[in-house]
C-alpha cells in the first residue's frame, strides 16, 4: 500500500470523527427569528419635549399584512358571521364607530367607548384599563367577549379552516394551517401598519413653523401651560401611562350613575389606589373620534377639553382657551399610512 | 483473519461509542446554548432594568419630559424577559431553585412595574401642579395688591412656589417644613383676600397640597422602585444558569476528553488495521507470487508434457501412418489384377512387414497403458538371471549381427553371483529386451555389453544389471528426458532410428513397480550405460563369475535351441510338420512328429515313461482323430506335464484363451516364423534340464551361404512365390528354405489332385478341406498367388457356390503350375552354384 493510499484510508476512517466533532462543539447557528429591529427615528429637535412626532413604523411582509387586513374585515370572526373587527373600528372613520358604546354581534352595547385602532400600536397597553399589554392579547378580548364578536378561537379556526383561500394564505405566510396564533399575529401586524403620522404638528415639531397657524400654536402653548402635556405626551400624545380620572375633582360624582366599568384599572389590579385609574388615551386622532372619555359621555371635543381641565387639572378654562386647545388638537392626526381601505375580497 | 475481524469489531464499537457521545453532546449543546443565552439575557435584563430606572429618574429630575422613553425601556425589558422565559421554558428545568428564582423575578418585576406606573401617574400629577402653580402665581402678580395683608399673602405665595419648585428637586426636610409653614400662613390669610384672589390662592394651596402629597409619595415610589431587588433576583437566575452551565460544561469537557481518547484509539486502531492489512497484503502478495510461480512451473511442465504428448502423438501418428500407408498402398496395388504375380508377392511381404511393425508399436502402447492403469501383476518366483540375460541376447543376436555388433553377457567380478533369485522373470526379461534392444538400436559399431552383478550387502540383496553400448550417446537434456513417457532423446531420434519411444518408459515403470531404480550415464557420441538395480533375494547358491560358457555360447544363440532338445511336433499337415521340424532341427533340437492328436499323446506319454520326456510339445489345434485341447487333456491326464505350445491358424482371442485354458504354456499363430518358434520354445524349455545320458549330436551348423540370389533370378521367381520372405520365415536358413521348396515341389501336385478329386466327387466339404490343406502348404512357401486362389476356392466351397468352383480350380491349377515352374527355375538357378544344403 502506498503512503498516499494509506492516508486516504485513514482519512476516510476518521472522517466520521471530523463530522462528529463540530456537532459536539455546538456549531449550529440559530436562525434569526423575526424581523430585524428598526430604530425609532426620534426627531432630534423634539427629543426633550413632552410630545414627539410619530416615528416611521417597521415594515412587514405584504402577504402577512394583507392576511391581517382580510381578517380585520372578516365577519366570520364573530359567532354569527355578522361582525368584523372593522364593525367597531371602521378604518374609513378614524378607526372607531363614532358611538358612545358599540353594539356587539348580539346587539348588547359595550360598557366603554370604543378606542380607535389607529396608532393603537403606539399605546403601551391596550384597552381603557390597560389589561392587554400587546395588540395580540387585545384581540383575545373582543373575539371571546359574548357581547362583542361572541365567538371563540376554536370556532374561528374551524370556520377559517374551511375556507381554502385562508388555508392557502396561512400556509403561505406561516407555513401552517389556520391557528389562533396566526390570526392574532396577522391582525396585530395589520394593526401595526394602521398609523396616522406626518401631521402638521409633527411638521411644526420638526422645525416647520409655518405648518401651524398662530391660534394652533397658541393652543399648543396652552396645552403645555395647563399641564395637559403632563399626561398626554409622547409620540402618541397619551397612551403611555395610567392616570386617575378626576385627579382634582370627582368626575363620577358630577356624572352620576357609577358602574363597574368606571373602576378602571382597579378591575385589573385590585389595588385601592387604582380605582378610577385609566390608561391616558392618545389624542392623536382625538379630533376624529368623538364621542369622548371612557364612557363616551361627552359628545364634543371642546366640552371634553373643558371637562378634563376641570377634573384633571383643577382649572376652569375659558371657551376661547378651549377653542384654541381644540384647534391645536385638530393638527395632531396627520394622514393614515398603508392601504387599509380595500374591500375584502 | 480473526484478528482482522476483531479489529473491525473494535472499530465499529469505537464508532458506536463516538456516535453515542455525539448524541449526548448533541443533547447537551442546546442546553448549553440556552443556559448561555439565558445568562446573557439575565445580564441584558439587569442592564435594561437599570436603564428603566434611569428613565424613571430622568423623568423625576426633568431630564425627560415624556414617558415614551420609560415605556420603550419597559417594553424592551419585557421583550427580553419574555425571551428569557421562553429560553428557560425550553430548558424545561424543574429545578426548584430556578423555579423559585423565576417566581421571585416575576414578583419583583411586577412590583417594579407597578411602582413605575404609580410613579408615572403621580409624577404627571405633580408636574401638572408644578406647571399650574407658576401660572396661578403669575395671575396673582398681575393683580394690584389690595392691602398689606394682600402683599404679605403674595409674598407667601411666591415663597411657597419657590419652595415647592425647589422641593421638586430637593428632598430636604427643611423645605418641607417651610412649605408647610407657608401653606398654613396662606390658609390664615385667605380670609383677608377678595373673592378672586382667595379663589386663586385656594387653587395654589390645592396644587401645593398635591405637590406635597404626591411628591412625597413619588419620592417613596422612586426609592422603592430603585431599591426593588430586580437586579438581585435576576442575578440569582444568572448564578443558577452559570452553575448549570458549569456542570454541563464539565460534563461536556469530560465527554470530549473521552471522545478525544476514543478518536486517538480509533486512529491507533486505524494505524494497526493499516499495518495489519499491509502485512496480510504482503503475505498474500508473496503467496500469490509463489502460487503464480508454481502455476507457471506446473503450467510449463504441463505444457512440456502436453508438447511431449503432442510430439509423441505426432511421432506415433507418423510411426503408425508410415506402415499403414504402406499397407494400404500395397493393398491397393494388389487389387489391380494387371499386377504381375512376382511384385504381388513382394507387395504382400511389404504389407506383412509393415503390419508386424504396426503391431509392435501398438503392443508397446498397450504395454505402457496397462502398466499405467496399474494392471501390472508381479510374480515372485525363482529365476536365473544369467540365463535370462543370455536368452535375451540369443533372441537379439541376429539384430546385433546384422549391424556387426558384438553382444556380450558377463558376470561382474565383484562378489558371488546367485544362480537363482526371487523375481519376476517375465518383467526381468522385458527390461533386458528393452535395454539391450535399445543399445543395439542406437549403436552402429562396437560392443553392447550386458553386465550382471549381485549386491548381497544391500538389504535383501540387489540385482544390478548394466547395459553399456558404444552408440551415439546422449547429451544432458536428452538424458533428462530419457525415461519420460513418449519421449525419445529427441524427437528426431524416432525418425532416424525408429521405435516407439516407449521402451525406456516401460522399463522405468517396470523397474519402479519392482521397487528398483534405473539410471543412465552417457556421453554424447561415446555411448551410454544403463544401470538397473532391483531388489531380489538370492535363492540358490552362488556361482563363481565366469567369463564364458562354451556350451551355451550366446554367439548365434538366438537361432538355436539347446543341442538335442527333444521336441514333439503334432500336426496333420505334412507340410507344416516338415517345415516346423526342419526349423527346429536346424536350431539344434531333436524332433519327433505326430500326425494327429492321438499319436501325439502316445508319443508324449511314452517319452515320459521312458524317463526322457520331451522338453516341449508343439501342437496344432485342428487335427483329425484328436484335436489339440483333447490331446493336451489326455497328456495331462497321464500325469505328463510337458509344456505345450499351441500352433494354430486362428488368431482369435477366444481360440487363444482356449489354448491357455487347455493348459498350453504358449501360443503361436500360423504361419509361424522361425524366430518366434525358437524364441518361444527357448522360453518354455528354459527349465528343462537335459538328461546326462542323452547325447545325440546335433547336425552341424550350415556353413555360410551367399546372402542373396542373383537379382535376375530373384525377379523371375517373384511372381509365383516370395523366396525372400520364405527366407525370413526360416530365420535366414537357406537350406531349410530349399528343403521346404523341394517338399512343396514333391507334394504339391498330389495335394492339387486331392482338390480335383474332391471337386469331381462334388462334395463341397471335401473340396473345402482339400483347398484348405493346399492353401496351408502354399502359404508355407509364401506362394501368395496360388494360396490366394486356394483361399478363394475354399471360401467358395464353404459358401456353397458350386458353379464357381470349376473356374476357381482352373485358376488354382494354373497358379500351381506356374508356381512349380517358378520353384523349379529357382532351384535350378541355385543349384548352379556350389551349395551344401541338406535337402531331404
Amino acid at each position: 500500500m502506498q503512503p498516499l493510499e494509506f492516508m486516504n484510508r485513514l482519512l476516510s476512517r476518521t472522517l466520521v470523527l471530523g463530522v462528529l466533532l463540530p456537532v459536539l462543539h455546538g456549531c449550529s447557528a440559530r436562525p434569526v427569528s423575526g424581523p430585524p429591529p428598526v430604530a425609532d427615528p426620534v426627531d432630534e429637535l423634539s427629543a426633550g419635549g413632552p410630545i414627539t412626532p410619530v416615528p416611521a413604523q417597521a415594515k412587514f411582509a405584504p402577504a402577512r399584512v394583507e392576511l391581517g387586513r382580510r381578517l380585520f374585515l372578516e365577519p366570520r370572526l364573530s359567532h354569527d358571521d355578522s361582525l368584523a373587527c372593522a364593525g367597531c373600528h371602521p378604518l374609513d372613520r378614524g378607526g372607531m364607530d363614532g358611538r358612545a358604546r358599540s353594539p356587539g354581534a348580539n346587539g348588547v352595547l359595550s360598557p366603554r367607548n370604543t378606542p380607535t385602532v389607529f396608532n393603537a400600536a403606539l399605546n403601551f397597553r391596550q384597552f381603557w384599563d390597560g389589561r392587554a399589554d400587546s395588540l395580540e392579547r387585545q384581540i383575545d378580548g373582543p373575539v371571546n367577549n359574548p357581547d362583542e364578536l361572541g365567538s371563540s378561537w376554536a370556532e374561528v379556526v374551524q370556520k377559517l379552516g374551511r375556507d381554502p383561500s385562508y388555508v392557502t394564505a396561512f400556509a403561505a405566510v406561516y407555513g401552517r394551517p389556520v391557528t389562533p396564533e396566526g390570526v392574532r399575529d396577522a391582525i396585530a401586524t395589520f394593526e401595526r401598519t394602521l398609523i396616522y403620522r406626518r401631521s402638521r404638528f409633527d411638521l411644526f415639531l420638526a422645525g416647520d413653523t409655518a405648518a401651524m397657524t398662530m391660534e394652533e400654536k397658541q393652543g399648543f402653548e396652552l396645552f403645555q401651560e395647563f399641564g395637559c402635556a403632563s399626561c398626554h405626551q409622547g409620540a402618541n400624545v397619551g397612551g403611555n401611562m395610567f392616570e386617575r380620572m378626576g385627579v382634582i375633582g370627582d368626575f363620577f360624582a358630577g356624572r352620576g350613575d357609577p358602574s363597574d366599568s368606571d373602576l378602571g384599572r382597579f378591575s385589573v389590579t385590585g389595588r385601592p389606589e387604582d380605582r378610577f385609574v385609566f390608561r391616558v388615551p392618545s389624542l392623536r386622532l382625538v379630533s376624529l373620534t368623538a364621542p369622548y372619555l371612557h364612557d363616551g359621555s361627552i359628545a364634543t371635543l371642546r366640552e371634553t377639553v373643558t371637562a378634563m381641565a376641570r377634573h384633571q387639572l383643577g382649572r376652569r378654562i375659558s371657551d376661547a382657551e378651549a377653542r384654541l386647545l381644540e384647534l391645536f388638537l385638530q393638527t395632531l392626526p396627520g394622514v393614515p399610512e398603508g392601504s387599509f381601505g380595500a374591500a375584502p375580497r | 483473519m480473526r484478528r482482522r475481524a476483531r479489529n473491525w469489531a473494535l472499530a465499529w464499537g469505537a464508532l458506536a461509542f463516538g456516535a453515542l457521545v455525539a448524541v449526548i453532546l448533541g443533547g447537551l449543546n442546546p442546553r448549553i446554548r440556552r443556559h448561555e443565552q439565558a445568562d446573557e439575557l439575565v445580564q441584558r435584563l439587569m442592564r435594561q432594568d437599570l436603564e428603566r430606572s434611569l428613565a424613571v429618574m430622568g423623568v423625576r429630575y426633568r431630564l425627560l419630559r415624556n414617558y415614551d422613553e420609560v415605556v420603550r425601556a419597559t417594553r424592551t425589558f419585557e421583550g427580553t424577559r419574555a425571551e428569557l422565559d421562553r429560553v428557560e421554558d425550553e430548558l424545561g428545568s424543574d429545578d426548584s431553585a430556578l423555579l423559585a428564582d423565576r417566581a421571585a423575578v416575576v414578583l419583583v418585576v411586577h412590583r417594579k412595574d407597578q411602582l413605575i406606573e404609580d410613579f408615572k401617574t403621580g409624577s404627571a400629577i405633580v408636574r401638572n401642579s408644578l406647571t399650574v402653580l407658576p401660572t396661578l402665581v403669575a395671575g396673582l402678580r398681575g393683580q394690584p395688591p389690595a392691602s398689606d395683608a394682600d402683599a404679605g399673602t403674595r409674598a407667601n405665595v411666591e415663597e411657597l412656589l419657590r419652595t415647592l419648585l425647589r422641593l421638586a428637586l430637593d428632598q430636604s426636610p427643611r423645605l418641607e417644613v417651610t412649605a408647610e409653614k407657608l401653606r398654613r400662613a396662606l390658609d390664615v390669610q385667605l380670609g383677608q383676600l377678595n373673592a378672586d384672589q382667595a379663589a386663586t390662592v385656594k387653587e395654589v394651596l390645592l396644587h401645593a397640597d398635591v405637590v406635597s402629597t404626591y411628591r412625597i409619595r413619588m419620592d417613596a415610589t422612586i426609592g422603592a422602585l430603585v431599591t426593588t431587588p430586580v437586579v438581585e433576583r435576576l442575578a440569582d437566575i444568572g448564578a443558577w444558569h452559570e452553575r448549570a452551565l458549569g456542570a454541563i460544561q464539565r460534563l461536556r469537557t469530560g465527554v470530549e476528553v473521552a471522545l478525544i481518547g476514543v478518536s486517538a484509539a480509533l486512529a491507533v486502531l486505524a494505524m494497526s488495521l493499516f499495518f495489519e492489512q499491509r502485512r496480510l497484503r504482503r503475505r498474500l502478495e508473496t503467496r500469490v507470487a509463489e502460487r503464480t510461480q508454481e502455476l507457471v512451473a506446473s503450467n510449463m511442465s504441463l505444457n512440456r508434457a502436453n508438447r511431449t504428448k503432442t510430439t509423441f502423438l505426432a511421432n506415433m501418428s507418423h510411426e503408425i501412418r508410415t506402415p499403414l500407408a504402406a499397407i494400404l498402398g500395397y493393398a491397393e496395388l494388389l487389387e489391380d489384377p494387371r499386377i504381375e504375380v512376382v511384385p504381388r508377392a513382394k507387395f504382400v511381404g511389404l504389407i506383412r512387414r509393415n503390419g508386424e511393425h504396426l503391431l509392435a508399436i501398438i503392443n508397446h502402447i498397450l504395454d505402457i497403458t496397462k502398466i499405467d492403469a496399474r494392471g501390472l501383476h508381479l510374480e515372485a518366483v525363482d529365476c536365473a538371471p544369467r540365463e535370462l540375460a543370455e536368452e535375451v541376447c540369443v533372441w537379439l543376436q541376429q539384430r546385433a549381427e546384422v549391424k556387426g555388433l558384438r553382444l556380450d553377457v558377463t558376470i561382474a567380478d565383484q562378489g558371488p553371483f546367485p544362480h537363482t533369485l526371487r523375481s519376476d522373470p517375465t518383467r526381468l526379461r522385458q527390461i533386458l529386451i528393452n535395454l539391450i534392444g535399445n543399445a543395439i538400436k542406437f549403436t552402429s559399431q562396437g560392443v553392447v555389453a550386458v553386465s550382471l552383478s549381485y549386491d548381497g550387502s544391500a538389504r535383501g540383496g540387489r540385482l544390478l544389471i548394466a547395459v553399456s553400448d558404444t552408440g551415439i550417446g546422449m547429451n544432458e537434456e536428452q538424458r533428462r528426458n530419457l525415461f519420460q513417457d513418449f519421449l525419445q532423446g529427441d524427437s528426431s531420434i524416432g525418425r532416424r532410428f525408429g521405435g516407439t519411444g516407449l521402451g525406456l518408459a516401460i522399463c522405468r515403470r517396470l523397474v519402479a513397480a519392482m521397487g528398483g531404480t534405473i539410471k543412465v550415464e552417457s556421453q554424447l557420441g561415446a555411448g551410454s550405460t544403463f544401470t538397473v538395480a532391483l531388489p531380489a533375494v538370492a535363492t540358490a547358491p552362488a556361482i563363481r563369475p565366469r567369463k564364458e560358457d562354451p556350451g551355451q555360447a550366446p554367439d548365434g544363440g538366438q537361432h538355436r535351441l539347446r543341442p538335442g532338445l527333444p521336441i514333439l511336433v503334432a500336426d496333420d499337415s505334412p507340410d507344416n510338420l516338415f517345415l516346423v521340424s526342419k526349423m527346429l532341427e536346424s536350431a539344434g533340437a531333436t524332433v519327433e512328429v505326430a500326425v494327429n492328436g492321438k499319436r501325439a499323446v502316445e508319443a508324449a506319454v511314452a517319452s515320459a515313461r521312458a524317463g526322457r520326456p520331451f522338453a516341449a510339445i508343439l501342437m496344432d489345434f485342428q487335427m483329425p482323430e484328436m484335436g489339440g485341447p483333447e490331446a493336451i487333456a489326455a497328456i495331462r491326464a497321464a500325469g505328463v506335464d510337458i509344456p505345450v505350445v499351441a500352433l494354430t491358424a486362428s488368431v482369435f482371442k477366444e481360440d487363444q484363451a482356449q489354448c491357455f485354458q487347455a493348459g498350453c504354456a504358449e501360443f503361436l499363430g500360423k504361419p509361424v516364423s522361425r524366430d518366434d518358434l525358437i524364441r518361444t520354445l527357448r522360453a518354455v524349455t528354459a527349465a528343462w534340464a537335459p538328461k546326462p545320458v542323452h547325447a545325440e549330436q546335433a547336425p552341424a551348423a550350415a556353413p555360410e551361404l551367399p546372402r542373396a540370389p542373383p537379382p535376375r533370378l530373384a525377379a523371375v521367381a517373384e511372381a509365383a512365390f516370395d523366396p525372400e520372405r520364405l527366407l525370413t520365415m526360416t530365420g535366414g536358413d537357406e537350406s531349410l528354405r530349399d528343403a521346404i521348396l523341394a517338399l512343396a515341389v514333391e507334394n504339391g501336385p498330389g495335394q492339387l489332385a486331392d482338390v480335383g478329386t474332391a471337386l469331381a466327387t462334388g462334395q463341397q466339404a471335401a473340396v473345402q478341406q482339400a483347398a484348405h490343406k493346399l492353401r496351408g502348404a502354399l502359404l508355407a512357401i509364401c506362394a501368395a498367388p496360388a494360396s490366394a486362389c486356394a483361399s478363394r476356392l475354399e471360401a467358395a466351397a464353404a459358401a456353397g457356390r458350386p458353379d464357381e468352383l470349376d473356374e476357381l480350380f482352373k485358376a488354382l491349377e494354373h497358379e500351381s503350375h506356374r508356381l512349380h515352374d517358378a520353384i523349379r527355375a529357382y532351384r535350378e538357378a541355385r543349384s548352379a552354384r556350389p551349395m551344401r544344403a541338406a535337402v531331404a
